[in-house]
């Protein structure tokens, strides 16, 4: 009986662990949605924008612009974008994984910006400066949030703090796949395919140096409202993967736990039946 | 039609859209107006306001940050951080 009970204890404490399962999954793949509605409303700002600095700097000289420059320094500023917490996979690991990599090859004198909540210690254990840790990132970074990481890397850069400035996110391939991308940030990669030049007559109000600095950090701010929503998509799928999975895992464990209930109650119920036959047995000998 | 498409794109992902007759833009060295057949031309703009009107008479304000504004084969495309409908 003390068996039986052990047993169905442990399915009752699977079932809720289950029931949480299946609610984070449902919360995650809320969460995604709006995240992902938000991240395809910036398609349109940044097609247009990198277009117009691209025939900007096709025609202009990018050395006078201090966040197009570029610099011979070996200092980077790796900007780790990990996840709000865990419960997700191996998402956050995977990450640390390429800055790890990156730091043990030993060409840069890195340090970091940590843009999440996750993994202090295991961050810690880079062994390398962290400079600030943006902690309080909602679910769905808006324009304000992205903004504050955006000046604050381009007050780094513009110091001469360091020398490039690249992202560390898991890039949004599909529902079922995320992969690590580091992405250069600063100076900026005004390189590209623009679609067709700028006209010889354009008209250039005040003058080309105002539009590449006014563009560039209108560039800026989008790449890191970008980054910072298609890191929290690919968490967010993550997560839903995950909880997909520990639900499944569920599943299984609870239906391995009614076979083994069902086999002890029969036990038990032998048993019960093999005592009063033996009891019978005696009565009826000494009649 | 004498009409021009204006596109005011923030850079948290707002859109507004729609034809116009002319619009007037607060340009870094002063108002500016761009009317249909304008030559191609790009143009910082400061913190003010952009107003537009369709040719049949309707207007529109808005309260714009700083940007930038692409004009090319009458097309205005206005690229802001933040904006704000005036009513």
């Amino acid at each position: 009986m003390a068996n039986m009970r052990a047993i169905r204890n442990r399915i009752k404490s699977i079932e809720t662990t289950r029931q949480i399962a299946r609610s984070m999954r449902m919360v995650a793949a809320s969460k995604l949605r709006r995240t992902q509605e938000n991240w395809q409303k910036l398609a349109y700002f940044t097609a247009v924008s990198r277009d117009t600095l691209q025939k900007l700097c096709a025609s202009a000289d990018i050395q006078r612009q201090p966040l197009l420059a570029r610099r011979e320094g070996k200092r980077l500023c790796l900007v780790l974008i990990v996840g709000s917490r865990g419960l997700c996979g191996a998402y956050n690991s995977a990450l640390v994984k390429q800055a790890q990599a990156r730091i043990a090859a030993g060409e840069e004198e890195v340090s970091l910006v940590v843009c999440g909540r996750w993994g202090r210690e295991q961050i810690a254990a880079l062994g390398v400066p962290v400079r600030r840790v943006f902690d309080t990132l909602s679910d769905t970074p808006d324009a304000a949030e992205a903004e504050a990481v955006a000046r604050y890397l381009e007050g780094l850069f513009l110091d001469g703090e360091t020398d490039r400035v690249e992202l560390l996110y898991e890039a949004y391939i599909s529902a079922l796949s995320q992969q690590p991308r580091f992405l250069p940030l600063l100076p900026m990669n005004a390189a590209g395919e623009a679609r067709g030049e700028s006209p010889r007559e354009t008209i250039y109000e005040p003058d080309k140096d105002t539009l590449l600095a006014r563009l560039s950090e209108l560039v800026l701010l989008n790449s890191v409202h970008t980054a910072l929503l298609e890191a929290k998509a690919s968490e967010h799928t993550a997560r839903m993967t995950a909880m997909s999975a520990a639900s499944d895992n569920t599943d299984e464990l609870i239906a391995k736990l009614s076979v083994q209930l069902n086999h002890a109650r029969q036990a038990a119920i032998t048993t019960e039946i093999a005592e009063i036959v033996g009891g019978s047995h005696v009565l009826n000998q000494t009649d | 039609m004498d009409s021009i498409c204006l596109i005011l794109a923030c850079s948290d992902g707002e859109r507004w859209e729609q034809t116009v007759g002319a619009v007037t833009l607060p340009g870094e060295l002063g108002s500016l107006g761009v009317l249909k057949n304008h030559a191609p031309m790009l143009c910082a703009l400061q913190e003010g306001t952009l107003s537009c009107r369709s040719e049949t008479g309707e207007s529109w304000r808005f309260r714009i940050s700083d940007g930038i504004a692409r004009v090319a084969d009458n097309e205005v495309t206005v690229l802001l951080r933040h904006m704000e409908a005036i009513k």
